[in-house]
Order: structure tokens, then C-alpha cells, then sequence
């Protein structure tokens, strides 16, 4: 891509954002806004240096238990919803508490689990699994209850055997969907290794919590800056293994749908 | 005819006896109404009617997917099992495999290696003109070469019984019409016995040599003839008078559109 093309690719989402950081760094030079409540962005970036190796052992420790929950919500949702997609009376039975299930609040349930696991990193990957666990169920049921009929009565046709069917053809078409799932998971995993983080201890939560308490609002904005960036790379690490897993026919799935 | 294609094809037909068979659907009511014929080993039988008559549930029944409500469907091979491949309406194919993978699949469910599988199946390949898109994938074929990979898969499995569902239906007209040529030629090389699903007349008189007819639903059969033309049949035949009269004497047979008879 020539320079002028990637101009114009960049150009539009950066110039607001440079527009806001300058407006920010104004209002709290002239002392529109007091620093104690918005820091302006050099002081964020100060934070950022001065607390860089804390803060990235932090963010690893967060990362970490955000992924360690994911591939426990991962392993343990898909083999739920295989479970209930594989009968109809299990899934009458046990999805209407899976919805349940979802709807209870992380933040309610955290000291819960503090109570059960202990202050510290079990605590965290709980939180970080129970959070992401729904949406891997959900799409994953969905999508291996979406085959197309007509492939399933081609492996009836020649008498397939229940896990020929499931293995050869329910889950291959299932990918996309269970790839959306863990997509929106892997953003949640991390929401929920951040609030199990902020009542067990550890990571960028407790960061967060500290700061908060001692007044740093710039300490408080770099941890907040540093848990998003977990959260796209997690993003960006699913959408990679999708599209290395789907290759060459995710393209025409996508023209499909 | 190639003696090396058709190495391994002993059972050359099946036999198909439909006896007063019946089949109703929750919503659709009554949709198949006591149909009987009989069809010999290696008869290639057009099964014709409107749309939205029974004809796909009566090869739903032969497939052994469905069962019917009374009257009774039997199919036995003249020699050996009996053993059927299905055509459907799309392709069918798996967008995940290659044309190699998806036409291997009958064979891999079947517990064979994938070796075997695979020469098997670039055989049946070679056969329906697609071997040198073996290694693509689906959406990177035509509509025709997708039904001519799914025609292949059926093929894998050597059916005595080949069913096949308005398998030309999606397609534009010199694609159909050269798949008919192909799919009368690959009947003519392995003798199978095919019943072959359409609701088009020139489509049925071109491909096959008896025509079912059935009524608007619920289907009664109307008429069961032999179109008597040439066994071998190419393009230049669908300007020919006999055709043509056929064609005539069919489509008056066919029960108008719309009101059930």
C-alpha cells in the first residue's frame, strides 16, 4: 500500500482521537478539569513509564488468569453443549439453568468465590471462566443444532454412526459459530479476571483498587488502559485461530450468511 | 465402454416393488396415495409430476430415509447387497473438504482406508470429468461441477440403486442438458438401476427410457410408459420428431397446474 493510502486508512480514526487527547491535555493545563479527577494524557503515559515493569507483571498475571479461565470455560461449555445437543430431554432439562445461570451477576458472586477459593489466582480464573462460560454454551448449542438437514440425511443415508456424524459433521459446521462464541468469551474472560481480581487480590484489579484508594486517578487510567489492550489481543488471538482453522472456506461461510 | 471403469461393478441392478404405499405428513395431509409399480434390475425410470407432488417423498421412501404409513416398498439387488447412492436438489457438499475429501466421504463412513478411499474416489472423479479439481473446494466451483462432485460421491460407493432428486433443477439449461448426456452415459457404462426425481417433461423423455407420472398431491399414479426412443441418446435428439411427440404426449398426461385433480 502506497503512503497515501495508508493515509487515508489511518488518518480518519486517529485524527479524532489526537483531537480528544490535545482537549484533554488542555482542560487540565489551563485547570478547566482538576487532575485528581482526569489526569491529562502526558501524566497517564508518565504513570504508564515510571510503573511499566509492576504494571506489566500485572497485566501478564491478569492475562494469564483470563486465559486460563477462557480454556476452562472453552473445554467445559463445548462439552456441555455437546452434551445437550446430542438429546433433547437433557437440553429441556439443563439449558434453562445455563440461562439462569448467566444472568446472575459476576460482581454479586465474586466474595463467593473468595470464600471458596481463597484470596489469590483461583479465585481470578473462577470468576473469568464462570463469566465467559455462557457464550461458548450458546453458540456452540446453536451451531451444532443448525446443520444443514440435507447433509444429515446424506450421513443417515449411508448409516452413520451417531459419532461419525458429530465428529465428520456437526462440529466442522459448528466452527463459525463456535468461534463467535469464543469471541465475545475471550473479552469477557477478561471483565471477569479484572472483578475477581478486585475482591481476590492480584493482577491489574488490584492495581486499580490500590490506586483508587490512594488518590492516583493516573495510575487508575494506565491499569484501565492496559486491561483493555488484554482484551484485543485475546480478540485478535481468537480471530487468528479462526481463520487458520476455518482457511479456505470461511471465505464462502461469510458470503452465506 | 471403458472395461477399467467398470471393473469391480458385478451387481448390476436393483429392483424396486412399490405396493400400494401411502405416506401423510402432519400439516400436508395425505401426500403419497397407494402408489404401485415395479421396476426391473437396470431400468432407468423418470419419476414425473408438479411440483409439490409426492415424487421427493417417494424417493425419500427408497432412499430408506422416510417410511411409509401402509403398503409395503421393497428393493432387493439382483446379486450382492443392495447398496444405493443419492443425488439431492443442491450439491450437498461439505464447504469444509476439497471435491477429493467430499467424494471420499460415503467410503470413509464405510470404515475404508483413506487410501483406498481416495483412489476409489478420484476414479469416480475421473468418471464424471472433475478429477483435475480434485484438491478445490466447493465455493470454488460452478453450480455444474458441484452437482457432477456430488454425482461422483454417489457413485463412490458402486450403487445398485442410483436416486437421484431434481438434480439439474438449479442449474442454467446447456449445463443441464449436458449433464443429462453425461448421467445417461454413466448409466449406459454401469447399468444401475436409476429413479430419477423431475418435475421438467423434455427433462424426463431425454434422460430416461419409462416415465412415472404422478398427479398433483395427494399423488395417485397417472400414467407409468415407456418413452421408447434409442438407448443411445445425444444432443440432436431434442430436435428430433419423435422426441418432440413424446415430449407432447407427456406434458398431456401431466395434470394442469394448480387445482388438484
Amino acid at each position: 500500500m502506497t503512503f497515501k493510502g495508508r493515509l487515508a486508512v489511518w488518518l480518519p480514526p486517529l485524527l479524532p482521537l489526537l483531537l480528544c487527547l490535545g482537549a484533554a491535555e488542555l482542560a487540565v493545563r489551563v485547570s478547566w478539569v482538576p487532575s485528581y479527577l482526569f489526569p491529562a494524557p502526558s501524566e497517564i503515559i508518565q504513570s504508564l513509564l515510571d510503573d511499566r515493569v509492576e504494571l506489566a507483571q500485572a497485566a501478564w498475571s491478569t492475562l494469564s488468569s483470563a486465559l486460563i479461565g477462557l480454556t476452562m470455560s472453552f473445554a467445559g461449555g463445548t462439552f456441555f453443549a455437546i452434551a445437550l445437543s446430542s438429546s433433547d430431554l437433557a437440553r429441556r432439562a439443563f439449558y434453562p439453568y445455563a440461562v439462569f445461570f448467566q444472568t446472575v451477576p459476576i460482581i454479586s458472586i465474586a466474595p463467593l468465590l473468595v470464600i471458596w477459593f481463597g484470596f489469590g489466582q483461583p479465585t481470578v480464573i473462577a470468576s473469568a471462566a464462570i463469566v465467559s462460560v455462557f457464550p461458548i454454551i450458546a453458540s456452540t448449542l446453536l451451531g451444532l443444532k443448525s446443520t444443514e438437514p440435507a447433509l444429515l440425511d446424506l450421513f443417515k443415508l449411508y448409516t452413520a454412526s451417531k459419532r461419525q456424524t458429530l465428529w465428520l459433521l456437526k462440529i466442522p459446521f459448528a466452527l463459525p459459530q463456535v468461534f463467535s462464541g469464543l469471541r465475545i468469551a475471550s473479552g469477557l474472560a477478561v471483565v471477569g479476571a479484572i472483578v475477581g481480581e478486585f475482591i481476590g487480590g492480584g493482577g491489574l484489579g488490584s492495581i486499580v483498587d490500590a490506586a483508587r484508594t490512594q488518590q492516583r486517578v493516573d495510575r487508575v487510567f494506565a491499569a484501565v488502559l492496559i486491561s483493555s489492550c488484554l482484551g484485543i489481543v485475546l480478540v485478535g488471538a481468537v480471530n487468528f485461530i479462526s481463520t487458520l482453522s476455518l482457511g479456505s472456506w470461511h471465505s464462502s461461510e461469510r458470503k452465506s450468511s | 465402454m471403458n472395461p477399467e471403469l467398470a471393473q469391480g461393478w458385478e451387481q448390476a441392478g436393483a429392483s424396486i416393488r412399490c405396493d400400494s404405499v401411502s405416506r401423510s405428513f402432519a400439516g400436508t395431509g395425505l401426500v403419497l396415495d397407494r402408489i404401485s409399480f415395479q421396476i426391473e434390475p437396470g431400468e432407468f425410470v423418470a419419476l414425473l409430476g408438479p411440483s409439490g407432488s409426492g415424487k421427493s417423498s417417494l424417493l425419500r421412501l427408497a432412499a430408506g430415509l422416510d417410511q411409509p404409513d401402509s403398503g409395503q416398498l421393497t428393493m432387493a439387488a439382483s446379486s450382492g447387497m443392495l447398496s444405493r447412492g443419492f443425488v439431492f436438489q443442491e450439491a450437498t457438499l461439505m464447504p469444509w473438504r476439497t471435491v477429493l475429501r467430499n467424494t471420499t466421504l460415503p467410503l470413509e463412513l464405510a470404515g475404508w482406508s483413506r487410501a483406498d478411499a481416495a483412489s476409489r474416489a478420484t476414479e469416480e472423479l475421473r468418471r464424471v470429468r472433475l478429477a483435475e479439481f480434485a484438491a478445490r473446494y466447493p465455493h470454488e466451483l460452478s453450480g455444474g461441477m458441484k452437482m457432477r462432485a456430488s454425482v461422483a460421491r454417489a457413485l463412490t460407493t458402486r450403487p445398485n440403486l442410483l436416486l437421484l432428486d431434481e438434480p439439474f433443477a438449479a442449474l442454467d439449461e446447456p449445463t443441464r442438458h449436458s449433464l443429462q448426456l453425461q448421467l445417461r452415459e454413466i448409466w449406459r457404462a454401469l447399468g444401475m438401476t436409476v429413479l430419477f426425481v423431475t418435475h421438467s417433461v423434455s427433462e424426463a423423455v431425454f434422460v430416461a427410457d419409462r416415465i412415472i407420472v404422478l398427479s398433483q398431491r395427494p399423488a395417485r399414479l397417472l400414467l407409468d410408459n415407456q418413452v421408447a426412443l434409442a438407448a443411445e441418446r445425444d444432443a440432436d435428439l431434442r430436435t428430433a420428431q419423435a422426441y418432440v411427440d413424446r415430449v407432447r404426449r407427456f406434458t398431456a398426461a401431466m395434470p394442469a397446474d394448480g387445482a388438484p385433480s
